[in-house]
Order: C-alpha cells, then sequence, then structure tokens
C-alpha cells in the first residue's frame, strides 16, 4: 500500500490533471474542470491541487476574450518561423489560455475583442474573433 | 535606532562580454577572488559560500566543489540558492541571517553565467515558461524566453493605462542615461525617442531596447555583521531590511489586483527597516524589461497604480531626478547579471564610488529582485548609514 492509499489521500499528481485536459484536447474538445455540482470553472493553475475525484469536465462554450497578446518578431526557435502571435484569451467561463488568434487579412489584434474557439487542422486549440454577442 | 541586518564589504567582478570569456565556474572564481581581496580578506578569513547560477544553467556548470577552486575550507555554510531572478537578494538574506544564527562569519555570495557564445541573445533563451500550468501548453504557441510572458504583461499595462509604447521608451532613454556614465555598462551610446521607436522589434510590444542586454559574467559579494563591516578597507553597504514575497497567483489577477507577492516584500522589508516609501532616496531594480521598472516602482509604493510612466516621463527617475533608479544602466544599459546587477550598483553608490553618475543622498536604497513572470519578490534596503534613524 502506498503512503497515499494509506492516508486515504485522494489528490493525485498534477501529471494526471495534465493527462485529462491533453486527452480532451487531443479529442478536439476544449474541456474545463469544475468541482461537482459548483457552477464555477476552477482556475487551470490552481486546479491540480483539488481533490482529482471531486473534479467533473464539461465543455467550454468556446467563447472568449482577448486578455493581452504578443508578436514574435525575431525568430527564437528553428522550429517556428517569425512573425506569428500569442495570445492570452480569457475564456467566457472564466479559467484563462495561451492561444494564438488566426486573423483575416487586414484585420488586426487589439485587447477585449470576442473570441471563439476551434481547432485547427493539425488538432491545435486556436481563436478567431467573434462577432460581439 | 535599530542595528544594521549585516553589510556587504567586498564586492568583484570578472570580465564582462557577450563573447566566450570563460566558463560559468572561471569567471566565478574570478569575480570571488576579487571579492575577497576587495573586502582585505584572505581565503581563510572565510567560511560560508552562496551560489547562484542562472535557471536555464546546469547544475554541474556552478558546483558546490568550486569551494576549492578558490581555496576555502572549514565551512559553515555552504549552498546553492536557486530563486531564479530573487536568488542574488535571497543569496544576502541567507548570509545575513546564517551570520546571526552563528553558522558563519564572512560569506561569499557569487552569481556566474556564461551561456553567450557571441553575438546576440535569443538563442539563450528558446526555453519555455508556464503560464497556463498546464505542462508543454504554451511550447505548442511558441511562447518562448521571458520576452512573450512579460510582453503579455506588459501589453495589458500599456492598454488598461491607456498608454503607448513610448512608456516603455522613457524608461530605456533614463537607463542609457545612466549608463553613458558607468564604464562597466556595455551600451553607453546616448539614445532618444527616435532611436528607441526604430530599434527592431523582438516580441512586440517589445523592441530591443525593452529587453535585458544578456552577458557572460559574473560578480560576487562578502557579506559580514555590521560590526565587523567597519575595520576593512571599504565602506560597508548596510543592509537594514530583506524580504521575500511569493504570492502564488496568477498573473493575470496580479495586473488587475495588484500583486500581493511584491506588496508582501515591500511591507516586509519597509517595517524591518523602519522606513516607508517616501524615505527611498533611490532604486536599483531588476529589471529585465522596461515594463519591470513601471511595475516596480508602483508594488514598492513609489508611485500609484497606472502613475509610473508620467512620473518616469517627466524624469524623476532619470540623472538630476529626485528618485534616481538603475544608476549604472541597470539590465537594459548596464550589463544583465541577474539580480547581482542591482546589488553590484548599489555597493558602488553606497561607497561613493559611482564617479560621474553618483548620486547624492545614499542612506535608504531599495534593491528588488523578480523571478517567474512576475510570481516571485525579493527587496533589499540597503544604505551608507549602519544606523537608519
Amino acid at each position: 500500500m502506498t503512503d497515499a492509499a494509506a492516508t486515504g489521500a485522494r489528490i493525485r499528481p498534477k501529471s494526471d490533471f495534465d493527462e485529462a485536459f491533453h486527452e480532451y484536447i487531443g479529442r478536439r474538445e476544449l474541456r474545463l474542470p469544475y468541482l461537482r455540482g459548483s457552477s464555477t470553472a476552477l482556475d487551470l493553475n490552481a486546479a491540480p491541487a483539488t481533490d482529482m475525484t471531486e473534479i467533473e469536465w464539461r465543455l467550454a462554450s468556446g467563447l472568449a476574450e482577448l486578455y493581452s497578446f504578443v508578436v514574435y518578431r525575431q525568430q527564437f526557435s528553428e522550429d517556428r518561423a517569425a512573425p506569428y502571435n500569442v495570445a492570452w484569451v480569457s475564456l467566457a467561463e472564466g479559467p484563462m489560455l495561451i492561444s494564438t488568434v488566426i486573423l483575416e487579412q487586414n484585420s488586426e489584434l487589439r485587447i477585449s475583442m470576442p473570441l471563439r474557439a476551434e481547432f485547427d487542422d493539425h488538432g491545435l486549440l486556436v481563436f478567431r474573433p467573434a462577432q460581439n454577442p | 535606532m535599530t542595528d544594521a541586518l549585516g553589510a556587504v564589504v567586498g564586492l568583484g567582478m570578472s570580465p564582462v562580454s557577450r563573447n566566450n570569456i570563460g566558463t560559468t565556474r572561471d569567471l566565478a572564481v574570478l569575480a570571488a577572488r576579487n571579492a575577497i581581496r576587495d573586502a582585505g580578506f584572505l581565503p581563510g578569513d572565510v567560511d560560508g559560500l552562496l551560489l547562484n547560477r542562472s535557471p536555464s544553467a546546469p547544475v554541474k556548470d556552478l558546483p558546490m566543489s568550486i569551494l576549492a577552486d578558490l581555496g576555502l575550507e572549514d565551512l559553515g555554510v555552504l549552498a546553492c540558492i536557486d530563486a531564479e531572478g530573487t536568488s542574488a537578494i535571497q543569496m544576502i538574506e541567507y548570509a545575513c541571517m546564517s551570520i546571526r544564527s552563528g553558522a558563519a562569519k564572512a560569506i561569499v555570495c557569487i552569481f556566474s553565467d556564461a551561456r553567450l557564445s557571441g553575438g546576440g541573445g535569443a538563442g539563450a533563451y528558446a526555453s519555455t515558461m508556464p503560464v497556463t500550468g498546464l505542462t508543454g501548453w504554451e511550447a505548442g504557441y511558441g511562447l518562448y524566453g521571458a520576452t512573450g510572458p512579460y510582453g503579455l504583461l506588459a501589453q495589458r499595462y500599456l492598454w488598461k493605462y491607456g498608454l503607448g509604447c513610448e512608456a516603455l521608451g522613457h524608461v530605456a532613454i533614463s537607463n542609457r542615461r545612466w549608463a553613458e556614465n558607468n564604464p562597466l555598462a556595455q551600451l553607453r551610446e546616448p539614445i532618444k525617442m527616435e532611436d528607441y521607436l526604430s530599434a527592431r522589434w523582438v516580441v512586440e510590444p517589445f523592441r530591443l531596447l525593452d529587453c535585458a542586454y544578456p552577458v557572460n559574467g559574473a560578480a560576487a559579494v562578502v557579506v559580514t555583521a555590521p560590526d565587523i563591516a567597519s575595520d576593512g578597507p571599504v565602506a560597508p553597504a548596510f543592509i537594514h531590511g530583506v524580504a521575500q514575497g511569493h504570492s502564488g497567483q496568477l498573473a493575470a489577477k496580479a495586473i488587475e489586483d495588484g500583486d500581493a507577492g511584491a506588496e508582501r516584500a515591500a511591507r516586509a522589508v519597509y517595517a524591518m527597516a523602519g522606513v516607508g516609501p517616501g524615505d527611498v532616496e533611490a532604486c536599483e531594480f531588476y529589471d529585465n524589461f522596461t515594463y519591470v521598472t513601471l511595475r516596480t516602482l508602483e508594488d514598492y509604493g513609489l508611485c500609484r497604480r497606472g502613475e509610473a510612466a508620467g512620473f518616469v516621463e517627466a524624469g524623476h527617475i532619470s540623472p538630476g531626478g529626485r528618485l534616481p533608479t538603475n544608476t549604472g544602466g541597470g539590465h537594459l544599459s548596464g550589463y544583465y547579471l541577474q539580480g547581482m546587477t542591482p546589488v553590484s550598483e548599489a555597493v558602488i553608490q553606497i561607497r561613493g564610488d559611482a564617479g560621474a553618475r553618483q548620486i547624492g543622498k545614499r542612506d535608504v536604497i531599495l534593491v528588488t529582485g523578480v523571478g517567474g513572470m512576475l510570481n516571485y519578490h525579493a527587496a533589499m534596503i540597503m544604505s551608507a548609514k549602519r544606523r537608519l534613524s
């Protein structure tokens, strides 16, 4: 019996939390962690410290707002050519994610713009500008 | 009046360069020997050693066994401090605590780094910093280096307070004005706003002149008790407060509500030194990016939230200003020795050795360190005086 089992602890390592999140993403589903019965999504940074057996993963609306962004103009890594943007998005449910915004030509990023999530051809979670509700 | 917690009685540096000038270990030895000599000590007088390397450097680059290279033996204190940009101040904090506990009498604290092989710096920073807390997530979007994460913070800050990129430019220009009179500074050519605005982008909103100037190099200090300090050949830099603050708070929340980690460090360091923000006469910040200087002025109560840009634009942190800040050019124009830069400049100013950039008042100098994505904070109050009234 492990120490954790002996004490009845049910908090799992962070890797289990990551694995669950990534598994849903692999299925092209953006799901967020909630405590059972709660209507408030858990912060992704704080959620791994929560009892995993109390977490349920609910499908996100995909609606978000651009919290901040950067544009890489200098190439930092051989496998990614600049320029490209990295977006910090605030999901409608509360948690924040790093992603990228796919822009149409002649459009630009502005903080607080509404966004909608989608998966690109490679299964990467990306965002596109959305119409204001 | 309370006595100082300790004092920096020796300062030593290695050569500093973008070129390969030796290993991390070689440079550390040079800096430490210079610091020990500066203090008027022999290796046998030293009985404690604290080490700090860059977060991206392997442990073997700066191992504890370096004590043999320095001819040190019979130590009461030996450790590696690994706390990112707060490490330099933390080393001095643990040195003061060890001395007060009786574990050691004279402790050498070294930072050393030698990752650059010539030319630019970005290649050494192509790792990712966690923002979401999801392992490997940021790499999928190319959020490399500290430049991207701090750029996210800066972009939001500028938007929140309705500021243009010139707000960052004024910080870069102020640093450069100080660096013009610092023979140790790497970038001393005067710059104006048009130079700042025409500098190439690195990660928008940061241009090249918004970013720290990476170098290979090492810096070391010798810390002793205050009563030993006055016997040495150099003027001691007394330590009156040293504190940390780590909120664990999300960076996004920190932007909106103020940074609880920095606020804790500020509250503690001022209380320990018996001073307040209004008493601070000069600042040496961990300015890895221009934006951090604006944030730090606000986090430590030197400006109200959202008012730092106006304060900087008015020239208050520049030469001749009422709150001289980053008086050697800081990490941006001076040299990026990751926290030892502000420490070294505070010591130089307190000794009165700063030549044409020498500031007048140096009884209360605030020195800060930050790590993570502003997740970790440390602060120190240094002074030319052993007792603050």
